[in-house]
């Protein structure tokens, strides 16, 4: 067991030397407030009386011992320090016939408490499981092989100012995700920092009302993602540097778990400009299809509202909007039956983009998947547009040419709508099936759409009613803008 | 080997005095004089009443395995069970980087395990399964006598459920101590001529319930359960002290079995696949290859890989049963990863294509984060990854091409 006291600065992180990570810093801390510096500073946290003090000496096994033997109401703390540790840390509320509720893992703050599993034999860092209100806070994960924190059929998730790292340069081999509740209810992340995953940095996935403020994902190939969820807040987060700022996917997987109501706002979205570090599989929907410099994307979810973000210096694209038939040119009933029958939905319904800044846009664009696109535009149009929305999955739905896939004809509350955006616009395909420039008897044919400010594309004469408001209940207690909280900090967000 | 003493009526009236006298304060020193006690541990755990100490089974987490009396030598926990325990086997293990292991029923006096035809059998409270890790020098020469105990795991059935204790056996061997944060034990081995260096990890507590938990709907609780006593895996043959017979006969004639059909031969039972028969693979049909494989994968990956297990959220879902035409995705075929980033691979599996698929890949690497089964192997089981292969390669000629 190695002790290094130095757990150095919070960030150092960003040690590369990369011109994009100094940057990225600079934003970070200018972006914060200075919230991170008072974290650094403040005294010694205290702890309840009988709080678990776990031994820095033998802080595996250490660890592995309280985690085993918890009960209700525990407080486990880690020692301040960065320690090597040797094996995932796993929690499972209920391995005794009863269930072990309202658990606290916590460190010294999450720069000075850090747990480094660069050498570890498991591949999670810490792995809980099965819980019911599991709180983390002022802790950082370091270099697990896999997952930083994995949380798995918990109701319950408090995580609060909780870094999950890999340092060094961006790298295919680093750890998936960094924050990874799922199939999980009632989560709240919030005050945490994400850095280098080679999928995502916050992945909520296949989960229920999800509270995600005040983060900062920086340089992670997707900074935050919610996949096959329902009911989620996004918002006040930072996401810079990574080659993707934030997802909203609905993947086709087959466990009856499908997304829908997502709000994205207040994000600072920037700079997501990072070379697509994630593995190179040709998986239709993996992260590495994410193109760099984009945005916010949403893929195949639907019932999502994107709205009051600022979202600057992308060089591909800052909010695109598509269906599954772009990610996967082999979608059909016959390749996704058991999914499609399960309930998922490749093609996006209800989306409403409002009121976004949406600045510097389109400079350098690329992206393998939508390399066509890309080149189509720039050949057309000149550009590549601010806020792109495939139109593909519309049309054949509305064309009726693969109802089992596609589904029902769009109406009025199905549509993808947007406006004060001020961006260019633009649209792969027309939606009009009676149109034959957009469909005939061979199939769909790209009209690469372009209005440099928005005329026709997305304007819905019938505006798409506002979403409602997401809600975590942890101990009782709710949090988020769907809750009755007070004195959160974000609060100014939740009257956008 | 005396599995089943004659006095087990005894026995049983016994080990309910002493279940009644823990329950009444038994632990304490007070029952010195009438309860005698080891000197390895005090309260119920020393006490010496009984063939076993079925009432510390039943209420206490002892220090040392031999403080349970499960085996007539403590020091040899792969023969003579004491009490009413039953050694079995399984038709295909779980691979555990090639050690031996001995697997051991103790069904409480009395009492009956009910018959399930998928899931675990559904044991009384005060069962244990006692299963014993043990590195022989040379994988072709194995046997108590040459090899090296590394764990003793024990389940036992609770009334608050199954509880999973892991024992490891310190330097000489004497007994084995609870290790709750589980452990590495370096060892070496010799398996088809070459040397292996592993060092192999003994799981913690909470690693033996992430394979042995089920949940079986979405608002149930997550709970304990055996993997290897399913009908599908102990419907073989067992060379007992008596002659050879079949397992599940066995169980029923010892009295600890209720609910199984009369016709063994109408269970559908997972073939033996054994380290020696990967040479054999080129021989097999498609039909026997399937049979092989999904057993293969039953064993182990479906413990999780099923939607009551750990990774219901990766939509892959194993289980022997499950058919595999009607299931292509749920069988990894064309299916793309749902949780894992790793890797350059698209597809769980690409039939005719085992090198481009994701679950051969996993099998056959040892690294964290990539490696499959998660824990439970720190090695490469190349007979496995051979069957694997020739399955994904030539056992599935009905399954479609999976086109990017």
């Amino acid at each position: 067991m190695t002790i290094r006291k130095n757990a150095g600065f919070p960030h150092s992180a960003v040690k590369t030397g990369l011109v994009i990570g100094a940057v990225a810093l600079t934003g970070i801390l200018a972006g914060c407030g200075g919230s991170s510096d008072s974290d650094d500073t403040s005294s010694t946290p205290q702890f309840p009386e009988g709080a678990v003090m776990l031994d820095a000496g033998n802080l595996t096994q250490s660890a592995k011992e309280a985690f085993i033997n918890a009960k209700s109401g525990d407080v486990i703390v880690f020692p301040e320090g960065r320690f090597d540790i040797d094996d995932t840390l796993g929690f499972d509320a209920s391995t005794s016939g009863t269930s072990i509720e309202n658990i606290t893992i916590t460190g010294y703050g999450k720069d000075k408490t850090i747990l480094d599993f660069s050498g570890s034999a498991g591949g999670d860092g810490i792995y809980i499981q099965n819980g019911m209100n599991v709180t983390i806070k002022n802790i950082g994960v370091y270099e697990a092989a896999n997952n930083g924190i994995k949380l798995k059929n918990t109701d319950g998730i408090h995580i609060q100012s909780v870094a999950t790292v890999w340092e060094g340069a961006l790298d295919q081999d680093n750890g998936a995700y960094g924050l990874y509740p799922v199939e999980s209810q009632n989560i709240l992340i919030e005050d945490s920092y994400v850095r280098g995953s080679a999928d995502a940095g916050v992945y909520v996935g296949q989960s229920s009302n999800i509270v995600l403020r005040r983060n900062e994902a920086v340089e992670n190939v997707a900074g935050i993602e919610i996949e096959n969820s329902t009911n989620a807040d996004v918002y006040d987060n930072v996401a810079t540097g990574n080659t993707g700022g934030i997802l909203v996917f609905d993947l086709p997987i087959g466990n009856h778990l499908y997304g829908s109501t997502v709000r994205v706002f207040d994000n600072e979205v920037s700079k997501n400009n990072a070379a697509n570090f994630a593995n190179a599989s040709s998986n239709p929907a993996g992260v590495h299809i994410v193109p760099p410099g984009t945005g916010v994307i949403v893929l195949s979810t639907s019932d999502v509202e994107i709205y009051k973000n600022e979202i600057s210096d992308h060089k591909t694209t800052s909010v695109a909007i598509t269906s599954y038939y772009l990610a996967d040119e082999t979608l059909s009933y016959a390749t996704h039956q058991n999914v499609i029958d399960d309930g998922w939905d490749p093609v996006p319904r209800n989306i409403h983009v409002h009121d976004n800044a949406i600045s510097t846009s389109g400079s350098a664009p690329e992206g393998k998947l939508i390399e066509d696109i890309i080149n189509g535009y720039v050949a057309t149009a000149g550009a590549v547009p601010a806020l792109l929305y495939d139109g593909l999955g519309e049309l054949l739905a509305n064309a009726g040419a693969d109802p089992q896939v596609a589904g029902a004809p769009f109406a009025d509350g199905d549509r993808v709508c947007a406006e004060n955006n001020v961006a260019s616009y633009g649209q792969v395909y027309g939606t009009d099936p009676s149109n034959p420039a957009n469909i005939d008897g061979s199939g769909p044919k790209a009209r690469l759409l372009f209005e440099t400010t928005q005329s026709a594309l997305l304007n819905c004469a019938t505006p798409l009613p506002r979403l409602s408001a997401a809600k975590a209940t942890i101990n009782g207690k709710s949090y988020g803008c769907g809750s009755s909280e007070s004195g959160d900090s974000s609060a100014a967000s939740c009257a956008l | 080997m005396h599995f089943l003493k004659t006095y087990r009526g005894a026995l049983g009236a016994l080990a309910c005095a002493a279940v009644l006298s823990a329950c009444g304060g038994g632990g304490s020193g007070d029952d010195d004089s009438a309860m005698p006690e080891t000197g390895k541990e005090t309260g119920v755990c020393g006490q010496l009443a009984g063939d076993i100490n079925q009432s510390a089974l039943e209420t206490a987490d002892c220090q040392y395995l031999s403080s349970y009396r499960l085996f007539g030598d403590e020091t040899n926990p792969t023969t003579a069970p004491n009490g009413t325990g039953i050694p079995y086997d399984l038709t295909t293990p779980l691979f555990t980087d090639y050690s031996s292991k001995y697997r051991f029923v103790f069904v409480p006096e009395g009492k009956q395990a009910q018959y399930s035809e998928k899931e675990a059998f559904d044991f009384p409270v005060g069962t244990v399964i006692s299963k014993t890790f043990s590195m022989p020098a040379d994988t072709a020469f194995r046997g108590f006598k040459n090899e090296r105990l590394i764990e003793t795991r024990l389940m036992i059935r609770r009334a608050d459920g199954w509880a999973t204790l892991p024992y490891i056996w310190n330097d000489d061997f004497s007994d084995a101590t609870l290790q709750i944060a589980g452990g590495a034990v370096p060892v070496t081995t010799v398996h088809n001529g070459n040397q292996m260096e592993i060092n192999y990890r003994v799981p913690d507590k909470t690693q033996c319930k992430q394979c042995h938990q089920v949940k079986v709907a979405s608002e149930s609780a997550s709970e304990i359960s055996p993997i290897g006593p399913k009908a599908r895996l102990l419907n073989r043959n067992f060379n007992y002290p008596s002659g050879e017979e079949n397992q599940l006969s066995h169980w029923e004639a010892a009295g600890i079995l209720d609910g199984a059909p009369a016709d063994k031969f109408g269970i559908d039972t997972i073939p033996a696949y054994t380290d020696a028969d990967a040479s054999l693979l080129s021989g097999k049909s498609d039909t026997e290859l399937m049979a092989l494989a999904k057993g293969y994968l039953d064993i182990n990956c479906s413990h999780c890989h099923r939607p009551e297990g750990g990774a219901s959220n990766t939509g892959l879902h194993l289980e022997y049963w499950r058919e595999f035409a009607a299931n292509l995705s749920h069988h990894g075929v064309c299916k793309k990863p749902v949780a894992y980033g790793g890797g350059s691979l698209s597809y769980d599996v690409v039939p005719g294509d085992a090198e481009n698929s994701i679950i051969h890949f996993r099998m056959n690497t040892t690294k964290p984060g990539d490696k499959m089964p998660e824990i439970g192997r720190t090695s490469v089981h190349e007979e496995g990854v051979e069957l694997i292969s020739e399955w994904i390669n030539r056992g599935m000629p009905s399954a479609p091409a999976c086109t990017p």
